[in-house]
């Protein structure tokens, strides 16, 4: 149960959020969109903000190659708990198009604990608005605890990230095994 | 002035032929790059756009095609040039156009072809990279891919990992 100290300050944290947009993919295209007048995100809290350091929400949009996820999670490192990772897309859920790509990872979860994923390519802006709502309801009950999680079984988040980054083997086979019979 | 150019590039005992009527292309023997090249610049061509590569892996050959641009008569050059697949050697033409160092790095990273005289190949793009270039038909990118990535059809998540289509 969480005390009465906790369930006010999760009542403002849900109400505050600040967002740190990672861009790399053309998800980016439907955040102009949500943050403006239209959709205007704004009236529930939710700003874009510069600097990881300050925000509580990284929103990751759209597909991750290996050099980019590198720097998401130096990123995500240096955000602050409480903090929250949105997977937007389905290339954080499953790699969407570049399922059988040699360069962009399938699944963001195994990598960083994802809170919530929204679904589709493109999601639209509603959808966005849907996910920071459905976050909010999480942050209010103490459910999203994603951060908890990476610190408790960070052993496991990091090998999996060891796998990608720390490679000292070919992955398939040996180099000149293949330039030979070439 | 497309008809001439081609007729120009017959004059010089290469095959050459119209694609559109403002591209045509020019197989030349690797010996002759250079030379064709800085022909082609000194008539007009002197904007070099592009360096491509295609591995015919049934002919047992790389081919590399060097895009080139006329903007005064609005003509394209391809220059298509063949090199052996077991031995992908080929002469840097950064005397030519400096800006081919970049282009040669990175086809030099995807297909694993060594640019004589280019000083500077490491990595470009990929971090890490320790299997055969990822752009040649014989890397399987499905296989990497599962293998790396670890995204399977027994995974939990209710998620199935898809199955390629074959095109024929």
């Amino acid at each position: 149960m969480m005390s009465e100290w906790e369930s006010l300050t999760n009542f403002f944290r849900g109400r505050s959020f600040w967002m740190l947009h990672y861009c790399t993919g053309c998800g980016a295209m439907e955040l102009p969109p949500t943050m403006t007048s239209r959709w205007d995100m704004e009236r529930f809290g939710i700003i874009p903000m510069a600097t990881p350091r300050q925000a509580d929400i990284l929103l990751v949009t759209g597909y991750l190659s290996l050099k980019s996820l590198k720097r998401l999670i130096y990123t995500y490192e240096q955000m602050h708990a409480p903090k929250w990772v949105l997977g937007f897309g389905s290339c954080t859920i499953n790699g969407g198009v570049y399922w059988d790509s040699y360069n962009v990872i399938e699944k963001l979860d195994k990598y960083l604990p994802v809170d919530l994923y929204i679904a589709g390519c493109m999601p639209r802006p509603e959808a966005i608005l849907d996910a920071f709502k459905r976050l909010r309801e999480l942050v209010e009950k103490g459910e999203a605890k994603g951060y908890e999680k990476y610190v408790k079984n960070y052993d496991w988040y990091k090998a999996n990230q060891d796998r990608l980054f720390k490679r000292i083997k070919p992955v398939l086979q040996k180099p000149e095994e293949v330039t030979r019979s070439a | 002035m497309l008809d001439k150019r081609i007729e120009e590039m017959k004059k010089m005992g290469l095959d050459a032929r119209a694609l559109e009527n403002w591209q045509f292309e020019v197989s030349v023997p690797r010996e002759r790059t250079a030379e064709v090249l800085s022909y082609l610049k000194s008539i007009g061509f002197k904007t070099f756009i592009h360096l491509a590569c295609v591995d015919w892996i049934e002919e047992q050959e790389f081919e590399l095609v060097y895009n080139l641009e006329n903007y005064a008569e609005k003509l394209q050059a391809l220059v298509k040039v063949r090199i052996p697949r077991n031995k992908p050697e080929m002469e840097t033409m950064m005397s030519i156009w400096g800006l081919c160092q970049v282009y040669e790095r990175e086809i030099h990273e995807f297909f694993g072809i060594n640019f004589v005289g280019n000083p500077n190949l490491k990595p470009f793009f990929l971090d890490e990279w320790l299997d055969i270039p990822p752009l040649r038909k014989d890397f399987d990118t499905l296989a990497f891919s599962q293998e790396l990535f670890e995204f399977k059809e027994d995974e939990s998540h209710g998620i199935k990992a898809p199955k390629r289509i074959e095109y024929k």
